[in-house]
């Protein structure tokens, strides 16, 4: 997932926007420029086979887990699941939600996907765009959020 | 006491030298907060503190050397030379500044300290060979001096800007308000900066300040008296004055 960033180190890896079947619809990678299909393959299928595990068990759909690397969101709706891709970085769980919350409201709302097995062509390129500005703005609030942090913890 | 000695008001002896006790307070404030603390920021701002201040004292004790000299100034200026060595300092001073605004706000790293390490570089640069005890030195490097000031005018916008930014944003009364007093703080520097680039321009090319101050010099000091108020409550947020906001 991680390979190399330029710049301010960026929170958000990578957004997917899975089907409820387990096939990867959409991911906007933040870190990469390259296209790994097998592992966003694989990675969608892991998310949806946990969610529907959990399910099945009855302890509930997860909405987050991490590993030794990352930490991964997620949020299902009846026809598309979201999984965010975090990096160690300390953020406020509501402020993940936030984030999580306008990217659904984005594909749900704003953007007529009429089939949720497989979104394509050009609504497909709209919707990266769009998922690209609302994780840099995010990314902007919280680096202000971060100067909060940097003075509180020099200075007040 | 005379009102003027060798070209000095006694209001500037008096006046620049409340302004050295006033900054020398925060002075210690800051450096106080550095050693509680042991933060690069904190440090950054003390250093940034006390080059301003001791700017504020090499012009406080040309003018006091300039009024009690015996010397005429037409033969040997404390003044001009000990306030273009002040401008010397506040480019140091800048360059601190500079590292503080990254280091909490920006956190680009070494690209914009060195850039502004750099143009402040320029200014001692063009300061430092002109130094010198001749009379009437300051006018005829008005271009230098206004340089300087716009250079210290863009490093305090990027303050005010990022500091009144990060107060928008912000939800928590505390950090707004800390905010908010960073800002006014950097707008209140950015004006002093202003009226003393408007001093030089008028005591260079207006005859009715040819002695040497004009309105604007006594201005800006008094807008740095009441900034640095401002400033020490905004970065320093004294327990007393947290206590007051939370009530």
């Amino acid at each position: 997932m991680a390979k190399k960033n330029k710049g301010r180190r960026k929170v958000i890896e990578t957004v997917y926007i899975i089907s409820r079947t387990g096939l990867p619809l959409l991911y906007v990678d933040f870190v990469s420029q390259e296209d790994d299909v097998d592992a966003v393959t694989l990675f969608s299928g892991i998310i949806s086979a946990i969610q529907v595990a959990m399910a099945e068990i009855d302890v509930g759909v997860p909405s987050f887990f991490d590993t030794e690397k990352n930490e991964i969101f997620m949020n299902v709706t009846e026809k598309f699941a979201i999984a965010v891709v975090k990096n160690q970085e300390p953020i406020d769980r509501n402020e993940m939600n936030k984030l999580i919350d306008e990217i659904q409201t984005l594909i749900s709302f704003d953007q007529e996907v009429e089939d949720f097995s497989a979104i394509g062509g050009e609504t497909k390129e709209v919707i990266s765009k769009k998922i690209r500005e609302i994780v840099n703005n995010w990314e902007d609030y919280i680096s202000e959020r971060e100067a909060t942090k940097r003075i509180k913890d020099s200075l007040w | 006491m005379v009102v003027w000695q060798n070209k000095i008001p006694i209001s500037s002896i008096i006046f620049e030298l409340v302004v050295v006790i006033a900054l020398s307070f925060m002075v210690v404030t800051v450096f106080a907060r550095f050693f509680a603390k042991r933060k690069k920021p904190v440090l950054y701002l003390a250093l940034a503190y006390l080059f301003y201040n001791l700017a504020t004292l090499t012009s406080c004790i040309g003018r006091w050397l300039g009024y009690f000299s015996s010397v005429p100034y037409t033969q040997f200026s404390y003044t001009d030379f000990t306030t273009l060595f002040a401008y010397v300092l506040m480019a140091i001073a800048n360059v601190f500044i500079a590292s503080f605004i990254d280091s909490i706000f920006i956190q680009k790293g070494v690209d914009f300290v060195a850039l502004f390490a750099i143009l402040s570089g320029i200014t001692i640069g063009l300061i430092v060979p002109i130094l010198n005890f001749e009379w009437g030195n300051m006018r005829s490097h008005v271009l230098i001096v206004t340089y300087h000031l716009i250079l210290s005018v863009l490093i305090f916008l990027i303050l005010a800007i990022v500091s009144l930014r990060e107060a928008k944003m912000n939800k928590k009364k505390i950090a707004k308000i800390g905010f908010a007093l960073i800002g006014t703080y950097a707008i209140f520097m950015i004006l002093l900066f202003v009226s003393f680039t408007l001093d030089s321009i008028l005591v260079a090319y207006v005859d009715a300040f040819s002695r040497g101050y004009s309105p604007a010099y006594y201005i800006g000091w008094a807008l740095l008296v009441i900034g640095s108020i401002i400033g020490y409550l905004g970065l320093i947020m004294p327990k007393w004055f947290v206590k007051m906001l939370k009530l």
